[in-house]
């Protein structure tokens, strides 16, 4: 499924912009640089686009487009040709056709993917490879351990998000949850982020359930959750099954006798139209909330309406900063994306105010550091948002995967 | 409420649903001695064409009430047109035919509904949980479970009381017999076919406030029917019963008791079940 997008230049502009180029300057060698600098941009984008996790791949797409509308479709003053892949979710798929973005279509950067097995198995190829490779959704959070120099991560990590929930309930007034995650790495990665912070706080997990992916039918769980005298219950579920699970635990009397914690996944604007009046109440954390009141967040919002009648998540967001921070590297080193290790450098040099608030790299793992925000679930003007309760500033990569 | 009754409620619910979807799938099995793969398509069609259809008017009763119509037409001119010039040929491209439609009907509904997963609200009146023996329980799946009931009750007085009925059992015991002494099995079976079809898209509707209405939820709902048909014996209404009982329970209380192997159960108990009895519950050997 390659989808060349509208910003491609005609060969003619192109071929005349080489050509004044040449003409304007006597220095052969300013004016190779030069031609090889004024062709366009390529931006490999390797999501997911079909199954269970389409919609996220889509909101991505959608936050990539927003930008390049905003900026006409240019980055650095070069017209941008996006190269879309479908990693179906399968690793196995998603090497093909990461080896045909890096060897055939010879993009310049790899923006991906949501998976994190996905990003673990691109790992290797891409360390060989050296093509720069931003992840905008993959939150694993060891997946920074690793250190690949020419590897961003511009997202949240698991651990990033989930530990300041555990923090947070602990200090207010939390004292036995339930942790009930997802059956795959995520689950487990944020179920222990979140215990970490939350039993070091002074709370204790009373019953930890991991139930299988694509759960349907999560009476027996819930059933199980009534049965236990915990306060709360911390969970980790994405897209449908987060949908389902919010709504039974409405169903089975749950609401109003314990609280309802998640991770950001859980109770987002993705989310909100399967789980409606059974999401209210709910908090999570995030890196992100729709309605930040700064004015980069406004500025998003608005840009974002042109497009989509939805408020925007956090991968739509995820995907608009992305290009933001590959428009301002490109610029850095003057539009010369092809210069591979200079483009990197200039990546992690990155200081911006982003929709979700101010993003910096961790130098060491190339972790972005950010703003974690506790948001609850309220219904404005008819529909239903996050608020941000409390502020969590610059939280950086989990410190063992510094050492 | 004692977990244990409530896990009991969680696991008969489930089987109501999985009743449904599974006596159709198991008549036409016991007809045509084919696995129909497009069977959860059906189902996944039928929350699709109720979705929009509660949507547009509001009413989750007229949902249920439409949905199945289109998805009976469907299954309707899949049979005649396709499914019927392949009898005379072998199983197993019958089998991949269906699989095929499987593939088109998910292309469908993608292309007309998109890959988000949607939800149908409850009606109004059955938003609520009921509390009874100390407990709480959501009233819509109490409802669920006595329409289950009822499908059972209406499907066995018919299969097992009518003059049709007595025909299609005619032909699930045998088909050439039946047609030997002048029933008309084809009709039969595009009967048959068609309120199958028509059975699993209404429960596609009432399936949709719980298990949600999004494309690949085809397949999620098939394998476990499939399951039950197999512990139930195959072509057998009382073995789609008790099979789908069995399943539920195995589930639920795999959920709750074990919830790391919980997916394992229901296939133990799928292998126990044919270690004692090869055919399953109530099926020819």
């Amino acid at each position: 499924m390659t989808d060349a997008s509208s910003f491609k230049p005609s060969r003619r502009s192109l071929i005349a912009g080489a050509g004044a180029a040449a003409a304007l300057t006597f220095d052969a060698q300013l004016a190779r640089v030069l031609a090889q600098g004024t062709g366009p941009i390529r931006i490999g984008v390797l999501n997911t686009f079909t199954k269970m996790a389409a919609l996220f791949g889509e909101t991505t797409m959608r936050g990539i487009e927003v930008y390049l509308e905003e900026h006409g479709g240019k980055i650095a003053g070069r017209p941008v040709e996006i190269i879309k892949e479908d990693d179906e979710f399968n690793p196995q798929v998603a090497l093909q056709k990461l080896r045909k973005l890096v060897e055939s279509d010879k993009v310049h950067v790899v923006l991906g993917p949501l998976g994190s097995h996905i990003a673990t198995a691109m790992a290797g190829y891409m360390k060989q490879m050296g093509t720069p490779w931003i992840i905008t959704g993959a939150g694993a959070t060891a997946l920074t351990k690793e250190r690949i120099p020419n590897m961003y991560r511009a997202t949240l990590t698991n651990w990033q998000v989930a530990n300041p929930m555990g923090t947070w309930a602990s200090a207010n007034g939390v004292k036995e949850s339930i942790v009930i995650a997802s059956d795959f790495l995520a689950g487990h990665d944020v179920a222990e982020a979140f215990k970490e912070t939350f039993e070091k706080g002074g709370g204790k997990v009373v019953k930890e359930i991991f139930s299988p992916v694509n759960t349907n039918d999560f009476s027996a769980y819930v059933s199980d959750i009534r049965a236990t005298p915990a306060q709360a219950v911390y969970g980790f579920f994405t897209g449908s099954e987060a949908g389902r699970f919010v709504k039974q635990f409405q169903q089975f009397g749950l609401k109003g006798k314990m609280k309802l914690m998640g991770f950001q996944s859980m109770l987002d604007a993705d989310t909100f139209p399967l789980q409606g009046a059974a999401a209210v109440g709910g908090l999570s954390t995030s890196i992100y909330c729709e309605t930040l009141d700064t004015p980069e967040n406004k500025h998003f919002v608005e840009m974002h309406a042109k497009k989509s009648k939805e408020l925007p998540g956090i991968f739509t967001e995820s995907g608009y900063t992305t290009m933001r921070i590959v428009d301002d590297a490109a610029q850095a080193v003057g539009g010369k994306i092809e210069d591979a290790a200079a483009f990197c450098i200039a990546i992690g040099k990155t200081n911006i105010m982003a929709p979700r608030g101010p993003v910096s790299f961790d130098p060491l793992t190339h972790q972005a550091i950010q703003n974690v925000y506790v948001r609850e679930v309220v219904e404005q003007d008819g529909r239903l948002v996050n608020k941000v309760i409390s502020v969590v500033p610059n939280v950086g990569d989990n410190p063992l995967n510094k050492v | 409420m004692d977990l244990f009754i409530s896990q009991t409620l969680n696991g008969l619910v489930y089987g109501a649903l999985l009743f449904l979807l599974a006596s159709g799938l198991s008549l036409i099995f016991g007809l045509m001695g084919v696995v129909n793969l497009a069977h959860g398509s059906f189902f996944m069609l039928g929350a699709f064409v109720g979705l929009s259809v509660a949507k547009a008017t509001g009413s989750f009763w007229l949902a249920m009430l439409l949905a199945p119509l289109p998805v009976a037409a469907i299954a309707l001119a899949m049979e005649v047109f396709f499914l019927r010039p392949l009898y005379k040929r072998e199983k197993l491209d019958q089998v991949l035919l269906t699989f095929g439609f499987s593939f088109v009907f998910t292309d469908l509904v993608e292309s007309f509904w998109g890959k988000d997963t949607f939800s149908i609200s409850e009606p109004p009146s059955l938003e609520d949980s009921i509390e009874f023996l100390g407990g709480f329980f959501p009233s819509y799946r109490l409802a669920m479970l006595g329409f289950g009931l009822l499908a059972a009750l209406i499907l066995w007085l018919i299969i097992d009381r009518t003059r049709a009925g007595a025909m299609v059992r005619a032909g699930v015991d045998d088909s050439a017999t039946a047609m030997g002494i002048g029933l008309n099995v084809p009709l039969l079976l595009t009967t048959t076919f068609t309120c199958g079809a028509a059975l699993a898209g209404l429960a596609g509707v009432i399936a949709g406030p719980i298990l949600g209405v999004y494309s690949g939820v085809d397949v999620e709902v098939l394998i476990p029917a499939f399951i039950v048909i197999v512990v139930g014996g195959m072509g057998s209404l009382k073995g789609a019963f008790v099979g789908s009982i069995v399943i539920g329970m195995a589930d639920t209380f795999g959920k709750a008791y074990l919830p790391e192997t919980a997916m394992f159960l229901t296939y133990v108990a799928m292998i126990l079940i044919l270690l004692a009895r090869p055919g399953g519950l109530f099926g020819k050997v």
